[in-house]
């Protein structure tokens, strides 16, 4: 039967996302979702305003601080844009350490995800198996750039630190481990009967949609969408890498229809594609320098006499990272934009969150790597203007009792 | 593609509203390129001169418009990345600048072309001040309600002391 | 809970719960709900739009409780000093009980700023 009566439902706003945490708004028909909202801006830190006092060097560490998680991805975009407008020219031997750093950040970003979809429908085993199988490259980064977040890897012209000998040798332990892993891991999360059975059909982001909404990284390649910077575009070493090619559902012969599975599927992909990225690259790390050579102040002298408008993208874990950058002959750029992916993808919610359960809500939000990492968050459900209130343990314990139900089903 | 047959097709349909274009071409190796392309438009065409571009091949926005701020007038930045065809590394960066007077400043919304534009016609409304017309949703994307009207925070010359 | 911060503080915080680390071996357990907690994690500075937000969720934590602020914009603004978004630090909204600077702090000084807080907890409790 059909109610005539829909709720209005809010999540948020206490939720991570990248600048910002979200406050949804949802109406609901029974256990329909039917429409859905997005409230953003509860972590908006003018950073971008920020950015126009701070001097160019300063602005890298600034910007790392935008994500936690991509913390590589914006330093990079950045320093792309002003390579571009300044004209500079970076060392192979540094192209080819961005690469590798930025595609152990990617392992340990899709890890991270995989963990955090799991607890999402309750399946808190493999979270803590992939959290704690991520500690792995964790450290392999500690070692390589002195932190375990926040790398502070990165300077205009090329890098700061150097792969040494011992480090490659702790890379290449790393893979190796990866690898044997792979695995396993990938059979748990793309056969296991549940796990199917929970994300499958949910949250469908059909390709046209994804093409008209500029749906980005996993997402729009998770709905057959052939978009991913790294080949699109060229940055750092990956246009040396002849056979990179965008994942997608199809190289394990499914065809992507969008839906929570398709997502998980790509990012899981690209796990392996990441670790087969880091071999080539350090099969093939050129020798030489790994920056200009010219120090910080060197460096912002030189810029600050030029002028002239600059792109940097760069495809984070998540998606496009995109910067824009102006120069006017200052000391600091006059204005500098900064796209996460989150921001393009934030508007994919609208058609995915559309005639789901409200069980189902978390694992679909979840799918487009939100950086749900944290759990605090509250709901209120609003009824005839009386007000109670389900917290989302509440609302994952929802979540859970369906993943149960699935699984009792399964055991039949 | 080349960038001279997108800046001959729009100059074939709009004539004289292209203002100036240029391009700047970064080689590395192999044939491979980094294209982008810059056109000023006036605001006129603007609109049509999208719908174009979206009939060239995949249209994406890349960033949130940033801007450059004159005596009388406001320059407006859409940086977006064409795709024609699915060949690798063919996606050029298309960045249409507009010309909005400062005591005129609206612009027509793009998001009838490229629903994706949506947030970052928010944010320009918010942050630099401009009023886009016929926008689905013209509420505030960042900042609440504890910033008073006719503040914008990109535009202002301190941040802290001067919005207090 | 997050007020404003990168994340980077919220993933260390999950990373002490995880095996590796396994904060929960001590009896430190995540909530889903602060009416169920103890002590407040507050990570990163407040913003001017979720600073009502926090004061909500502070009140629905039953007493006795702490505040734990992680990381270093939370204790002192940090990198976002001249931000207008920026309603100040943990401390301007709510009675702060132990820092952890860092940014972000490694998960053994989380599990330590923990500690602390439990002494101080005991303390009040008796």
């Amino acid at each position: 039967m059909k109610s005539d009566i829909t709720y209005p439902l809010n999540i948020g706003p206490v939720h991570p996302a990248f600048k910002e945490p979200i406050k949804f708004t949802f109406r609901i028909e029974g256990e329909k979702v039917v429409g859905a909202d997005i409230d953003f801006g509860y972590t908006h830190r003018a950073i971008e305003r920020i950015a126009q006092e701070r001097n160019y060097i300063q602005i890298i560490y600034l910007l790392e601080r935008v994500c936690g998680i991509c913390s590589f991805s914006h330093p990079m975009a950045y320093c792309l844009a002003i390579e571009d407008v300044a004209g500079i020219e970076v060392p192979p031997r540094a192209r080819y350490i961005r690469t590798i750093v930025g595609e152990l950040e990617r392992l340990h970003s899709h890890l991270l995800w995989t963990g955090v979809a799991a607890h999402e429908i309750g399946f808190d085993t493999l979270f803590m198996y992939t959290w704690n199988i991520r500690e792995k490259v964790l450290d392999c980064l500690e070692e390589l750039t002195g932190n375990r977040i926040n790398y502070a890897m990165l300077t205009i012209g090329g890098v700061r630190r150097d792969i040494t000998a011992d480090n490659a040798q702790t890379i290449h332990q790393v893979l190796e481990y990866y690898e044997e892993l792979y695995n396993r891991t990938s059979e748990i999360l793309l056969d296991d009967l549940t796990l199917r059975a929970r994300t499958e059909g949910v949250g469908i982001l059909t390709i046209e949609q994804a093409e008209r909404l500029c749906a980005v990284g996993p997402t729009a390649r998770g709905s057959g969408l052939m978009k991913d910077v790294r080949v699109d575009y060229p940055v750092n070493a990956y246009y040396e890498i002849l056979w990179l090619k965008p994942v997608s559902p199809r190289d394990i012969g499914k065809e992507p229809i969008g839906d929570v599975y398709d997502r998980m599927a790509v990012r899981v992909l690209e796990i392996q594609q990441a670790i087969k990225i880091i071999q080539f690259c350090m099969e093939n790390l050129p020798e030489g320098d790994i920056n200009t050579g010219s120090g910080a102040v060197k460096m912002i002298n030189a810029l600050k006499k030029l002028e002239g408008e600059g792109v940097g993208r760069y495809e984070a874990p998540r998606g496009e990272v995109c910067h824009y950058v102006i120069l006017d002959n200052q000391e600091h750029p006059v204005q500098i934009k900064v796209k996460a992916p989150t921001y393009s993808n934030g508007f994919t919610w609208a058609p995915m969150l559309t005639n789901i359960e409200i069980a189902d809500i978390p694992i679909v939000v979840a799918s487009i790597d939100p950086c749900v990492a944290c759990a605090d968050r509250m709901t209120y459900v609003q009824a005839d203007g009386s007000r109670t209130t389900i917290s989302w343990e509440e609302l994952r314990a929802k979540s859970i009792q369906k993943y149960k139900g699935v699984r009792r089903q399964w055991m039949k | 593609m080349k960038t001279e047959s997108i800046v001959t097709v729009l100059q074939n349909k709009l004539g004289s509203h292209i203002q100036a274009s240029r391009e700047k071409i970064t080689n590395y190796g192999n044939g491979i390129n980094r294209v982008t392309l810059w056109i000023s438009i006036d605001r006129e065409s603007f609109h049509s001169s999208i719908a174009i571009l979206k009939t060239m091949g995949r249209l994406h926005i890349s960033t949130p418009m940033p801007y450059k701020e004159y005596e009388d007038r406001i320059e407006l930045i859409y940086p977006f990345a064409l795709k024609e065809k699915d060949t690798k590394f063919s996606e050029i960066m298309v960045i249409i600048s507009v010309d909005i007077p400062k005591d005129d400043l609206k612009i027509r919304t793009i998001t009838d072309i490229v629903p994706g534009a949506l947030f970052m016609e928010r944010e320009t409304m918010e942050m630099i001040g401009v009023e886009i017309e016929d926008i689905p949703d013209p509420r505030r994307l960042f900042t609440g309600n504890y910033l008073p009207d006719g503040v914008y925070p990109l535009r202002t010359p301190k941040s802290k002391e001067s919005m207090q | 809970m997050n007020t404003g911060s990168c994340n980077a503080c919220d993933i260390e915080i999950l990373a002490t719960l995880m095996p590796r680390y396994d904060a929960e071996r001590f009896g430190i357990k995540l909530v889903g709900s602060p009416r169920h907690a103890d002590v407040l994690l507050v990570t990163g500075t407040v913003t001017e739009k979720i600073k009502d937000n926090i004061l909500q969720v502070y009140e629905q934590v039953p007493e006795p409780k702490l505040v734990i602020v992680i990381g270093g914009c939370g204790s002192t603004k940090g990198v976002f000093q001249e931000s207008y978004a920026m309603a100040g630090p943990v401390d301007a909204i709510l009675p702060v009980d132990v820092y952890i600077p860092g940014c972000p702090p490694r998960p053994e000084a989380i599990i330590y700023g923990i500690a602390k807080a439990w002494e101080k907890l005991e303390k009040l409790q008796k």
